[in-house]
């Protein structure tokens, strides 16, 4: 069982959360070329190591959240809101 | 909050043991949903409207009103607080929900068998709340004092219900 410390529920069960995939693709401009699109949808690397990706807290917060994991240990090392307005928020008050 | 309809009106609620006491309530909910760039002002019109000493803190509750999401609130009672649109939106969805109250010695070990939370007062104590999930549905606990409000999603409420006092029949 994985445990989440989501910034904003604290630590919660995986079964709480759903999740989104790899979290560092940066998708091309609308207009970019076919293959372009391809590589950003369909390639993607087989890290074994500390990987980047996304989850959404679906059943706590609903928040989208990026998530630096090992895919060796399952072991967590960095939980932020994906949206940059919340995260800003959240931290602020986090650290009040 | 007009025209309310019982989603559990078929249950056998009031529910009484010597140690648990299940009932439902009628509860208005308005949901506020303020922009990041608005949180600060949003926090402090809600505080000052719901008559808080001060804003709420991430998964708190107090008066009336919860804090649900970094940027969500719900306002249990009417009227709706008036908010600029431009700050919040408010939207009436009382509708959508069910809720029960759950009181007595017995109100932890009840809920402990049926959500993924740690209910110890040193981890959720007076005025906290969670949303979690609660055989694959997904619901959200408050604790006012000694006593849990759970909300449940009206279509789910009796099958949830029937869980509760299977389970409350043994505690
Ligand atoms: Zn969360």
């Amino acid at each position: 069982m994985i445990r989440i410390n989501c910034p904003f529920c604290g630590p919660r069960d995986q079964v709480e959360f759903s999740y989104g995939g790899d979290g560092s693709i940066v998708y091309p401009p609308l207009d970019a070329d076919a293959t372009a699109w391809h590589d950003a949808v369909h390639q993607r690397e087989n890290i074994r190591g500390l990987q980047v990706e996304t989850w959404q807290h679906v059943y706590g917060c609903r928040q989208w959240l990026k998530v630096e994991r090992s895919t060796v240990d399952h072991t967590i090392h960095s939980v932020r809101l994906a949206h940059d307005g919340a995260a800003m928020a959240v931290e602020a008050e986090n650290g009040r | 909050m007009d025209n309310f309809v019982s989603a559990l009106a078929s249950m056998a609620l009031p529910f009484k043991s010597e140690r648990l006491h299940i009932r439902e309530v009628q509860c208005a909910n308005y949901l506020i949903s303020a922009w990041a760039a608005s949180l600060g002002e949003v926090q402090q019109q809600i505080a000052v409207q719901a008559g808080l000493d001060q804003p709420l803190a991430p998964n708190m509750g107090a008066g009336s009103v919860l804090r649900v999401e970094p940027l969500k609130y719900w306002w249990l009672q009417a009227p709706a607080p008036t908010l600029e649109p431009a700050a919040a939106t408010v939207l009436d969805q009382s509708h959508s929900k069910a809720v029960v109250i759950i009181e007595g010695e017995a109100s932890k070990d009840l809920l402990n068998r049926c959500i993924p939370i740690d209910l110890r007062d040193s981890a959720f104590n007076d005025g906290a709340l969670a949303s979690t999930v609660f055989h694959h549905v997904g619901v959200t606990v408050w604790r006012q004092a000694d006593v849990f409000w759970l909300f449940m999603p009206r279509t789910y409420a009796q099958f949830l219900t029937e869980s509760l006092l299977e389970i409350a029949q043994s505690l």
